[in-house]
């Protein structure tokens, strides 16, 4: 294995291909946090969250051997953890949530309008509600949030790892924010 | 662009989640590693019980083909051996029984392919 202070993803990722376990034990200990906050934000359940951070882990396992390790770590992971998310959520039928595989709920009519949504969200929305917001976008548009958000990867990245183009995951980020924004309108003049 | 729920309030993390998910790669890992040791063994018996038998057939292949007559030449008839060696040689490879040779070494080849295999499934079993 290699050596150093701080072994790149991607690194330990190679390690883990030429045998060593531990090189993967170490990428589950970096990860397990950081993928149980973005499963819970996107699902909004405690136990399902547990339940798909473990089965994320163990597909990661599974197919870390055929992960390309020139390409980013991150993106790879957070796609199997929004799949095994997905695939948890299916089974268990669980309706409190909105459509599981696409945004086909909402309208492009609203693609570009998310002008003035960090300051609805820095001045009068506290961050329970904008969680509670997200909650009513559909899975697809709710990861896509919070992979670039909060995950912090490029819409490159995001649609490499899942295999769409650019422009369908920047367009579907637009109409998430624009959603969101006639969501948090909506409660604010309540 | 802006990211506008870059700041989203952290999530609280359950307790023993890293050892939850540490004990169900854990088991993932056994669970993998039996169906290996399964299946190594069954090839790892199959194959031995093959080599058996086509060491067996290999035998009587090469004594119904009359081979063994053909070597013996190199012994008691050294100096014509020599002087017609050519043609033994095609005698000899025609006499071979290729068949039971290769059912032999095939046999051969995936015991000592999987025999190993089956082997470092057992030791990693017994020494997780």
């Amino acid at each position: 294995m290699n050596q150093g202070p701080k072994q790149t993803d991607e690194l330990l990722a190679a390690d883990f291909q030429s045998g060593s376990e531990l090189a993967f034990e170490t990428l589950v200990d970096r990860y397990t946090n950081r993928v149980y906050a973005f499963i819970f934000r996107l699902s909004g359940d405690r136990e399902l969250s547990e339940d798909a951070t473990q089965e994320a882990f163990v597909k990661a396992w599974k197919a870390i051997n055929s992960y390309d390790t020139e390409r980013p770590f991150r993106p790879w992971l957070f796609q199997i953890a929004r799949n095994a998310t997905i695939d948890l959520m299916r089974k268990r039928k669980d309706r409190t949530f909105s459509s599981l595989s696409d945004d086909d709920d909402f309208s492009d009519g609203l693609a570009d309008d998310t002008s003035g949504i960090e300051e609805i969200l820095d001045t009068n929305i506290d961050t329970e509600t904008a969680m509670k917001a997200l909650q009513k976008l559909s899975t697809a548009m709710r990861a896509v949030v919070l992979l670039h958000d909060v995950e912090d990867l490029t819409f490159q990245e995001i649609a490499s790892a899942s295999g769409e183009s650019l422009n369908t995951v920047k367009s579907r980020y637009r109409r998430a924010l624009a959603r969101l924004k006639e969501i948090m309108h909506q409660k604010k003049e309540r | 662009m802006e990211k506008p729920f870059k700041n989203l309030a952290a999530i609280e993390i359950p307790d023993e989640l890293s050892s939850r998910v540490h004990a169900r790669l854990n088991k993932a890992r056994y669970v993998s590693s039996m169906r290996r040791l399964v299946g190594f063994s069954a090839l790892s018996a199959a194959s031995f019980v093959s080599l058996i038998f086509s060491i067996v057939y290999l035998g009587s292949a090469l004594s119904a083909s009359g081979i063994g007559s053909y070597l013996s030449l190199i012994f008691s008839e050294g100096v014509g051996v020599f002087a017609y060696l050519k043609e033994l040689l095609y005698v000899v490879l025609e006499s071979l029984p290729i068949a039971a040779a290769m059912a032999t070494i095939s046999a051969l080849c995936v015991s000592l392919w999987s025999v190993p295999r089956l082997m470092r499934q057992a030791f990693l079993l017994t020494n997780p």
